[in-house]
């Protein structure tokens, strides 16, 4: 088989941190080659590179041997490389053939959109895929993901792409859908369309790539054929040797649990989460994204309640209704999407950090006191060692590890006695992180229980005292502190063949 | 590969009621124009029954002649709403185009040159919003907010004290008839055929929804933004210089106070007709139709007597049944 | 969204002590204002004589103390973020006038009762703004338009049009108490013991000026400067999915803006009555823009999170000054010149704003 994309030396960094270095990678006409890495590794920063998204900083990229630059996302697309994202972008309002074809329209003489030569070559590419070509004609918005998808697959394939990307395109998917679109991506690999796949699930890589490429912290650590790899070493590849050592914390034994949880679901979202946590413990929760740990994290706080099962707090029933309820006893949210849940970009820090407590520092709950709002600012500034000039800062002109800090700040300043982290330390530097590492021990320390969500396994091995592993809305694995990587990771992405080697 | 094996994408196309290419009523009954048109007819009919000079022909073309005004500026008012915009400036655009056009004739222009002064006027106008709004990135509602009180002020200093009542050049193209119905009610049909087919047809007909759907979508896939959004004003401008001229044929002066709060009254015609404030919905069939019934309720209160003054309320309640349908419909999980 | 240099270090070291944490939101914005009124002032001094003396201020001053109230009322909305806006002050105000007046003539309420009464419906004319958009979530600009149509059919509707006191009526009487009136109409130096006060355009401080303006300006500033409902408000303005998950409710917080501009629109509605001695179904028409426009030109960004009460205080006196100054010196052609510096100076401001935002966020 002909090499169809070649990508050779390719290097990016983003303000020092290298998120790909010296990259090569090459893809076959008509194969399947899947991309596996956990999160972080860099997969995103390349597929953002070939779709004309990111620039390189170093590297070649070559299209049956031609070199080319791909400087924008249409220039990627005028030479043949089509990527469906996790998460399409689309005009809701306009039909699927206009949202293939908006920006290009096909014309009659007079000028007008030849909307029947729009639909019929709209159609002819569903058919070719076996889709009802009806699809042409459907409003975007009043379709299901899946069918939206299909609409992109039909965009790239509408600009005779001769690569495809899949950006995890099953995670939104149900199991139906999901068989559909490898039934349509075999037929792609069929016509000799290269194919790069990216996806966490095991099984989904062993039915339908052909060889895999693993990359870990920016770098390849080689490519297989998939018959020459067991999952079990692949899963070695990826989550390597665990780099941090585990941090000095021990748990209580013992005592009445904190929170406690039983048989928690919401219809769509999470079924059946049972747990308990103890004063002082963490508890790692991991999975993949869109494994429903963060939707069971604002169920517990409050933000989209649950429709079925119990929560207890300190050993009282209650039913969580809004987050205002959740902070009354004691429990606090630091929210994954830091600026868009977390964070007042233009206020300053000490509004950011007192915000949540803001009645507890004004007289009669309604007038604010300024001396005691900076005095707590303050304390965290010094505290959390947030680098700022001023309490008075605007706190979008901070750094993102300082950032996060002040979105600690200001949950530590609720003095909550159960603190739910969401992904405390993405995309935020190193030497921030292992603070944030250090902070949380520390307040499991003093008898705070918490529950930490992470995406990044190294950090829920290193810290938790026990994990709790999700996948789909489930609880697929209960871990004690000592467990194995694999093994984790494994309960984290699913898949037949692995359950029978371990 | 049979049918059989797609048949999940099958079924999924086909269980749902939307399917334009079949006369399938749940479709249209679904189409705002549609419950709009059938609101009109239903309640003229309705309202017959009591009233009963309220369907003779004569009354039947005073609402037509009188609905020309807010329904042909509502159409440009669509396609700027349809962008995400708004432009609350018409009202004194209107004004100063009628003045102008007014002037023309006075000096001795016939309708042809009058109509090509306000025309450009309004064009000018249009242009310069458009302007303001693509390059200076400041929020619609803000620019024509101050061209609002710019325009009135420009309209009223080269008006003076006194009215004008220019020579009636206007009153064949405000006030006769052909076939049996006005003239501006015929104008009105063609443009709302044209502008429908526009934004049917044209490419820079779709890429205003596309910009109104997905501002940097639009962008990313080659739209010139900037320039539809230009196009749009500007068209509004040139709409209103039409209506301007059915206008000052219509009521044969300009006063200081010419065209106040059109805007509200368009805006309401538009928003009526099912486009949408947020952008990327909305046609032109629906604001005609939403000023016809505007306009309608506002004969039938006359008809009535002595509740002309309560068809503002009627209008807003109107307004907040058709936005309030739509919301309630596709309410969003998370709207904080 | 401020138009703050990112590097904060700039800021001189005093100035910090002088703003409070949310003074510092409106901090580019103020210098701005001042240098524009500062700019006006020297202007018209020098050109007009006798520029503070003449006649006409006194009557401007006691104009804009109308629009001044509804476009503090309409800063708090615009404040509130979520495409906040209040398209129906204006009606709210004629509305709430005439009730006051039906209460009052019609009636025969004690006029204090009648003031309360106006007051107290022009805030439940903005809570129902607030309800429809807070639990319809109707967007703001739709439903304050229908009620902008809806309140001012209302008040048109009540008297068939006819403003109170109504002299087709001699039954019913025909003129406010006096006292009333004074309010509207009387200055501090017509209190003898009060006639230290500082006089302006040769007549003491009006007292719709000392008593209401100032209280509500001074009250309102402080609510938004160092009360808990006042950092809800920007917060639920800049980030409203931040505020929700720092366990402020959200809508509830809008829902009280809303009720605030018809507060302020009912008690400019007793100013304006008392004013001009009469209660006029249509005299709110066109205040409704005015109100927006002093808003955004006091630094209120349309997008919500960001103004200030100082900022509007000092958009309302520039336009005060503004159209005063333009009074003297273009005499009966004013009035069609003060629309069109208000509209520049919208425009203008904005622009240079955005242009300044944009160059600093440049270097």
């Amino acid at each position: 088989m002909a090499t169809v994309l070649e990508m050779q030396g390719i290097d990016k960094s983003f303000g020092g941190v290298h998120a790909l270095a010296d990259v090569s990678f090459d893809l076959r006409a008509g194969e399947v080659h899947a991309l596996c890495g956990q999160n972080g590794a860099g997969k995103s920063t390349l597929i953002k590179i070939l779709a004309g998204a990111l620039q390189p900083d170093a590297g070649a990229i070559r299209i049956d041997g031609r070199p080319v630059s791909l400087t924008s996302p249409a220039a990627a697309l005028q030479l043949g490389i089509g990527t469906v994202y996790q998460d399409p972008l689309v005009y809701p309002e306009l039909s699927v053939t206009e949202n293939i074809f908006t920006g290009r329209e096909l014309r009659d003489r007079l000028g007008n959109i030849d909307k029947r030569a729009q639909v019929r070559r709209v159609q002819d590419l569903l058919r070719d895929l076996d889709v009802d070509p009806r699809l042409a004609q459907r409003q975007m918005g009043s379709l299901s993901v899946a069918l939206q998808q299909l609409a992109l697959i039909a965009k790239a394939l509408s600009w005779d792409a001769r690569v495809m990307v899949f950006d995890e395109p099953t995670a939104i998917l149900t199991a139906r859908e999901a068989e559909n679109l490898f039934t349509i991506i075999r037929k792609l690999r069929d016509r000799g369309v290269g194919i790069i796949y990216i996806s966490h699930r095991l099984e989904e890589i062993y039915s339908l790539a052909n060889r895999v490429t693993v990359l870990k912290d920016g770098e390849i650590k080689g490519t297989w054929p998939l018959d020459a790899v067991s999952s079990a070493q692949l899963i070695e590849l990826m989550a390597g040797h665990a780099l941090f050592e585990s941090v000095a914390h021990q748990a209580p034994a013992g005592g009445q649990p904190a929170l406690s949880v039983r048989e928690l679901s919401r219809r769509g979202a999470f079924q059946g989460v049972d747990f308990d946590l103890r004063s002082g413990e963490i508890l790692g929760f991991f999975g993949l994204v869109g494994a429903g740990r963060t939707e069971v994290a604002q169920a517990l706080f409050g933000i989209e309640p649950a429709d079925a099962g119990e929560v207890r707090v300190n050993n009282r029933s209650v039913r969580m209704r809004s987050p205002s309820q959740a902070l009354r006893l004691g429990i606090a949210y630091l929210p994954e999407d830091r600026k868009g849940q977390g964070l007042f970009g233009s206020l300053t820090l000490r509004y950011n950090t007192a915000i949540a407590i803001i009645r507890r520092l004004s007289l009669r709950g309604a007038v604010v006191r300024p001396r005691r709002e900076d005095d707590l600012a303050r304390r965290y500034l010094h505290e959390l060692s947030i680098k700022a000039p001023d309490t008075t800062t605007k706190v979008s002109n901070l750094s993102g590890g300082n950032q996060q800090k002040v979105v600690l700040a200001k949950w530590l300043a609720s003095e909550p006695r159960i603190f739910i982290l969401d992904e405390p330390t993405r995309g935020i530097d190193v030497s921030a992180k292992q603070e944030i590492h250090n902070l949380i021990v520390n307040l499991a320390g003093k008898g705070v229980a918490i529950v930490l969500i992470s995406s990044e396994l190294p950090e829920v091995l290193r810290l938790s005292d026990r994990i709790i592993v999700m996948r789909e809305g489930q609880i697929t694995g209960r871990f004690s502190r000592d467990a194995a990587a694999g093994a984790v990771l494994a309960a984290a992405m699913g898949g037949r063949t692995l359950q029978k080697t371990l | 590969m049979t049918a059989d094996n797609a048949d999940p994408q099958t079924l999924n196309v086909e269980d749902r009621p939307r399917n334009a290419k079949r006369m399938d009523w749940r479709y249209w009954l679904g189409r705002r124009e549609v419950i709009v048109l059938l609101i009109l007819v239903a309640g003229s009919v309705i309202f017959n029954f009591t009233h009963h000079s309220y369907l003779t022909s004569d009354n039947i073309v005073t609402i037509l002649s009188n609905v020309a005004v807010v329904a042909i500026v509502s159409i440009g008012m669509t396609m700027v709403i349809v962008t995400g915009g708004i432009d609350v400036s018409v009202g004194s655009m209107l004004a100063l185009c009628m003045l102008m056009s007014a002037k023309t004739m006075v000096a001795g222009g016939d309708l042809g040159v009058a109509l090509v002064v306000s025309l450009g006027v309004g064009l000018l106008v249009g242009l310069i919003n458009g302007a303001v709004v693509a390059f200076g990135r400041i929020h619609p509602i803000i620019v024509t907010l101050g061209t609002l009180n710019i325009i009135r002020a420009v309209h009223i200093q080269i008006l003076g004290p006194q009215w004008i009542t220019p020579p009636p050049a206007a009153h064949a193209l405000a006030l006769d008839r052909l076939f049996g119905w006005p003239i501006p009610w015929w104008l009105t049909i063609l443009l709302c055929v044209l502008f429908g087919l526009f934004m049917a047809r044209r490419p820079l007909g779709r890429h205003v929804y596309a910009i109104g759907g997905n501002t940097e979508a639009a962008r990313l896939a080659g739209v010139n933004v900037r320039g539809v959004i230009i196009f749009v004003y500007a068209m509004t401008g040139m709409l209103v210089g039409l209506a301007a001229v059915i206008q000052l044929g219509q009521s044969g002066t300009v006063q200081p106070n010419a065209g106040l709060g059109l805007e509200l009254q368009v805006i309401a015609a538009t928003v009526i007709g099912g486009a949408s404030i947020l952008g990327g919905k909305g046609t032109i069939v629906g604001a005609v139709l939403g000023a016809l019934l505007v306009e309608a309720v506002h004969n039938a209160l006359i008809t009535i007597g002595n509740l002309g003054l309560i068809e503002g309320l009627i209008i807003g309640i109107l307004i907040l049944i058709a936005v309030g349908i739509d919301v309630v419909q596709n309410r969003r999980a998370i709207s904080a | 969204m401020t138009v703050d240099a990112p590097n904060i270090d700039r800021r001189p070291p005093n100035a910090k002590r002088l703003t409070t944490s949310l003074r510092g939101i409106a901090a580019a914005r103020l210098p701005l204002l001042i240098a524009l009124f500062a700019a006006l002032f020297l202007y018209f001094s020098l050109i007009v004589p006798n520029f503070l003396g003449a006649y006409n201020i006194y009557s401007v001053v006691q104009n804009g103390v109308i629009i001044g109230i509804l476009g503090i009322g309409e800063s708090v909305v615009i404040i509130s973020g979520g495409g906040g806006i209040d398209l129906s002050v204006g009606s709210m105000l004629s509305l709430s006038g005439m009730i006051l007046g039906i209460m009052n003539i019609e009636w025969g309420m004690n006029i204090w009762a009648a003031v309360a009464g106006g007051i107290l419906s022009g805030f439940l004319l903005g809570c129902i703004n607030g309800t429809l958009v807070s639990l319809v979530r109707i967007p703001p600009l739709i439903v304050t338009l229908a009620t902008y149509y809806g309140y001012a059919a209302i008040a048109l509707q009540l008297t068939n049009t006819r403003p109170l006191p109504d002299a087709t009526q001699p039954n019913l009487p025909q003129s406010f108490p006096a006292e009333f009136i004074t309010v509207g109409n009387g200055n501090m130096q017509d209190i003898g013991w009060l006639s230290w006060f500082p006089k302006i355009g040769g007549e003491g401080i009006p007292f719709q000026v000392f008593f209401v303006f100032l209280p509500l300006a001074i009250i309102t500033a402080f609510v938004l400067w160092r009360t808990v409902g006042g950092r809800y408000l920007y917060g639920v303005g800049v980030n409203a999915l931040a505020a929700r998950f720092s366990a402020i409710n959200v809508w509830g917080v809008r829902f009280w803006a809303y009720a605030a501009a018809g507060l302020f629109a009912g008690i400019a509605a007793v100013v304006q009555t008392a004013l001009s001695a009469s209660a006029t179904p249509n005299v709110g028409e066109g205040l409704n823009l005015q109100a927006i426009t002093i808003a955004v030109l006091g630094g209120v960004s349309i997008i919500g999170g960001e103004g200030s009460v100082l900022g509007v205080i000092l958009s309302t006196l520039i336009v005060i000054f503004l159209y005063n100054g333009l009074g003297l010196q273009l005499g009966n052609n004013a009035g069609v010149w003060q629309p069109f510096a208000l509209g520049v100076l919208l425009i203008g401001s904005v622009l240079f704003n955005e242009w300044v935002r944009r160059r600093l966020s440049v270097t």
